[in-house]
């Protein structure tokens, strides 16, 4: 069949332009891999958290999914452009239409088959080699990987969607143009890039939207869809922007006579304005990489960090037993043998009665009870005689004036009103040592003092429950070894029981695995980011060389050509770094909100994470930076 | 004293190996202030490489090269760009226009590498693009203009800097004879107005606008015309006549 010997024929021949193209299709396969096979072929979901960081996971593979198909989209169209001159001859040489469009079809699709086949392969080599030498490095234990299928179809599936809509397109324009154009076009040089206000708005405002959607979604079962809408927002909007802010930029500072008839200005400023449609694609992709590695990071690394607090915050005592009742005398007498048998001390005892926590909203000075997908928190209700005793302090409160304790939400209302009535708010304490999280849920505990018993059962009219702990002291074998047998001895299901001891090991094991999630998504984003800084410079290596060549025989020395290089790349790298971390501004919130489904309401540690991890970006890609400068150095002043 | 002055150039490509090629065997000439210069002979001839040599884009295998006294030669890379945009002008065959700047930008090249102002550039270029009849190219891509075109923007680049000699590799190679006769009229002029041009060529029309000619045969000066007070018609004879002569001498050999 002539139509694939041409389809082959061309794809072998301008190896300069289908190679880059196939590596960098790889690469996004590879990735949409390894993010599929951790949702499906890890056992994450198993637990409530890892359900969380599964929808999360979810988030970031549709992230991946977005850029890899808007990246792809552009790398073809260049390719293709290539292509087009070629598509004239034939047709000139009298091939139809059809014979056209076949072997459009042939090539994409050979593209297609060669990069599902070799990323399926890397991406399954990839996350075994990953998940093997992280386990060695973290012993995140719980975390396992079986071998399915699943994933595998799946990338085969979105990827041939990808490229259909590629063969689309190409068709579709195919159908614009006659041969005679066909042939002219490719052979025009590339024209200045012209400006697209309206594109620059659109892109501005989508921007916004993205960011407004993000700084103002909730972490709710039901917000799964905005944020999706954000993350596409934000996605499609740095492409815009990035695309046609940048050349706007460009022939601005271009306008401005006194800054562009400068040697290193003039040079750069050209050369960028000459190749920036293909250059702000490729700082969009770069600055979304970015962010995707800040934000992964920052999540789990302030996880592991806050891990201690979400212990602390389960309960304030080593080993903890709530009950509908207080505990009995032979409980009692049971749990001091048991102590004696494992050489353990008990101090500290310490009980919290409070009414039962219901599950609700917070929305502005109103409580509501709800449990569904948009539920946030858990409240209940103590006197102030117990919060006094608890915390020794002294306050008086009438009744109609409440204390309330709410880590994490920042509850800055004068009045709440509960069941009919308002209350004033006296204060919102900071500290409340006898704070607990009933049933180990994921919603952020809020506990209402109030003047006396009969007005606690008014704000929550639920039967009370009985928060039992005491610190202990032993080994730590032996203190773990106590409360295992505690447990069992009061039959209590575990999520009325907090070990401290127990429960590290369990947190530390779920927390490991979350970091190394987040430690393996961004190792993919890195290489992913590298690749296409590194084949950036390369292939505009070669298309600036003759223009340097033809400066230096104009009298541009060496030392200049060397500055006017390190101006050009400076210019195009600090962009995607301003953007990523912009970005990263108003994904913050939205980070801070996720997190807080893992109890982590901790700023501060949020704040610290982030700005050292800003930190290593920008210093790893400055590293980046300078070897891709060199290389792309190497290129143009070579003969 | 002399403007160019070469004595006994040689160079050698690629010296030692299997492939070495002698490009320039022994080459001694000089050049006057206000002279127009074409350097003719075969392909292969050796005609780039000595132009290159000149322009200080190559250095010699051996033998002195002296312009407005300084021996080109000992120039380190640095010092040979400055002297370059400082001192000399090009003209390529292939036009070498940027195409990531418009034609003004192109011209404006060589000054903004000299850290000259804006208003200098534009002062500069204001006569300039008037002599070469390119004021209404100016705003327009390379791309977007005919070759005969692309060659007066890419004089104009070269003149702009006042170079004291202009160097032309086959100028006019790759153009019509409509615009041929263009682009040698402008050499003429501005050759009138005191600019020292060094032209290789292959064609005895556009040798036969210089004052002189200087015939290259395997990297050696094999004979040198004058034109005087001759009529162009009779000296473009003589030139083809001593091409001829080149060529059967070389069939002799
Ligand atoms: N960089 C190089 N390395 C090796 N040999 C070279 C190099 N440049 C030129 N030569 C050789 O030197 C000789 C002279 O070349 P040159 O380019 O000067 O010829 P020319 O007279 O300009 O020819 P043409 O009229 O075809 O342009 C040729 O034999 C050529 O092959
Ligand atoms: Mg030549």
């Amino acid at each position: 069949m002539i139509q694939l010997k041409l389809a082959v024929h061309h794809l072998t021949k301008s190896k300069s332009q289908s190679l880059p193209f196939i590596l960098s299709n790889l690469m996004w396969v590879t990735t949409t891999y390894i993010f599929l096979s951790m949702i499906y072929n890890t056992n994450i979901r198993e637990n409530e958290y890892g359900a969380v960081a599964n929808y999360v996971l979810k988030l970031g593979l549709i992230f991946v999914i977005l850029i890899a198909a808007l990246s792809t989209f552009y790398a073809e169209r260049l390719l293709s452009k290539q292509r087009t001159q070629e598509l004239g001859l034939y047709s000139m040489l009298g091939l139809t239409k059809n014979n056209l469009r076949q072997i459009i079809f042939l090539e994409n699709s050979l593209f297609y088959i060669i990069c599902t086949i070799i990323g399926g392969i890397l991406g399954i080599t990839f996350s075994k080699l990953a998940f093997m030498s992280l386990k060695a490095l973290f012993g995140a234990a719980s975390l396992h990987q079986t071998f399915t299928l699943i994933p595998l179809v799946y990338v085969a599936v979105i990827f041939a969607v990808i490229f259909l809509m590629i063969i689309l397109f190409d068709f579709w324009r195919l159908r614009k143009v006659n041969p005679i154009n066909l042939w002219a076009k490719a052979t025009k040089p590339e024209a200045e890039p012209k400006s697209h206000t309206l594109l620059a708005i659109m892109g501005m405002i989508v921007l916004a939207l993205g960011y407004y959607v993000s700084v103002t979604v909730k972490p709710t079962g039901a917000a799964f869809g905005q944020f999706i809408l954000a993350i596409m927002l934000v996605v499609v909007g740095s492409y815009l922007v990035f695309v046609t802010a940048s050349i706007s930029l460009l022939k601005a500072l271009r306008k401005n006579q006194s800054y562009y008839y400068k040697p290193n200005h003039f040079i750069s400023v050209s050369n960028m304005l000459y190749r920036m449609k293909q250059n702000g694609a490729g700082l969009a992709s770069i600055s979304l990489l970015c962010t995707s590695i800040l934000v992964a990071l920052i999540a789990s690394v302030s996880l592991v960090a806050g891990q201690k607090n979400l212990i602390n915050l389960w309960s304030p005592r080593d080993v903890q037993i709530v009950a509908k009742a207080p505990l009995s005398t032979s409980a009692k007498q049971g749990i001091n043998e048991l102590a004696d048998k494992h050489q353990v001390t008990m101090s500290d005892p310490q009980t919290v009665t409070v009414t039962t926590p219901v599950m609700g909203v917070l929305k502005g000075n109103q409580f509501k009870a709800q449990f569904n997908t948009k539920t946030e928190s858990t409240f209940s209700s103590l006197d102030l005689q117990q919060y006094n005793r608890i915390q020794h302090t002294h306050y008086h409160l009438r009744s109609n004036e409440i204390l309330v304790y709410a880590p994490g939400t920042n509850y800055s209302q004068q009045t709440l009103n509960v069941r009919g009535n308002r209350y004033q708010v006296k204060k919102q304490v900071q500290s409340f040592r006898g704070s607990f999280v009933y049933g180990h849920v994921i919603y952020k505990p809020i506990f209402v003092v109030a003047a006396n018993q009969k007005i606690a059962r008014q704000i929550n009219p639920q039967p009370n429950v009985y928060a039992q702990g005491f610190n202990t002291r032993g080994t730590k074998r032996h203190q773990k070894q106590f409360a295992s047998e505690v447990q069992r001895f009061l039959k209590i299901d575990p999520s009325n029981f907090t070990s401290k001891y127990v429960m590290g090991d369990l947190l530390k094991a779920m927390f490991g695995s979350l970091l190394f999630m987040g430690i393996l998504i961004s190792i993919v984003m890195v290489c992913a980011t590298t690749m296409i800084i590194y084949y950036k410079q390369v292939s505009e290596g070669y298309a600036d060389k003759h223009n340097y060549q033809i400066m230096s025989k104009v009298g541009l020395s060496n030392k200049e050509t060397k500055k006017a290089i390190r101006s050009q790349v400076l210019t195009v790298f600090m962009l995607p770094i301003i953007g990523a971390v912009l970005n990263l501004g108003f994904a913050l919130p939205a980070i801070k909100s996720v997190l807080s489904l893992f109890s982590m309401y901790d700023l501060k540690i949020l704040l610290t994470v982030s700005f050292v991890t800003i930190g290593v970006l920008i210093i790893s890609y400055l590293l980046i930076y300078l070897a891709t400068t060199n290389i792309y150095r190497r290129i143009v002043e070579k003969n | 004293m002399s403007l160019l002055n070469l004595k006994h150039i040689k160079k050698v490509f690629s010296e030692g190996n299997e492939s070495e090629v002698q490009a320039l065997k022994d080459v001694s000439f000089s050049v006057e202030k206000g002279d127009y210069v074409a350097i003719m002979g075969e392909s292969g001839a050796g005609k780039s490489t000595l132009l290159n040599i000149i322009a200080t884009l190559d250095q010699p295998t051996s033998g002195e090269i002296r312009l407005n006294g300084v021996e080109l030669s000992h120039l380190s890379e640095n010092e040979a760009s400055k002297f370059r945009r400082e001192h000399l002008g090009f003209v390529f065959q292939s036009f070498n226009l940027l195409d990531t700047f418009n034609n003004r930008d192109n011209i404006y090249l060589p000054l903004v590498l000299s850290k000259k102002s804006h208003q200098f550039m534009e002062n500069k270029l204001a006569p300039l693009s008037q002599t070469l009849g390119i004021e209404n190219l100016l705003e327009r891509q390379p791309s977007e203009i005919s070759g005969g075109q692309k060659q007066r923007v890419a004089i104009a680049r070269a003149l702009i800097t006042d170079p004291s000699l202009l160097l032309a590799d086959e100028p006019t190679g790759a153009l019509d004879s409509n615009n041929t006769e263009k682009i040698l009229s402008v050499f003429e002029r501005i050759n009138e107005k005191g600019q020292t041009i060094l032209m290789v060529t292959h064609s005895a029309q556009a040798a036969s606008y210089a004052q002189r000619t200087l015939f290259i045969k395997d990297g050696k000066i094999y004979n040198e015309l004058y034109r005087g007070d001759q009529s162009r018609s009779q000296y473009l004879q003589k030139i083809i006549d001593s091409l001829t002569a080149l060529e059967s001498n070389g069939e002799v050999r």
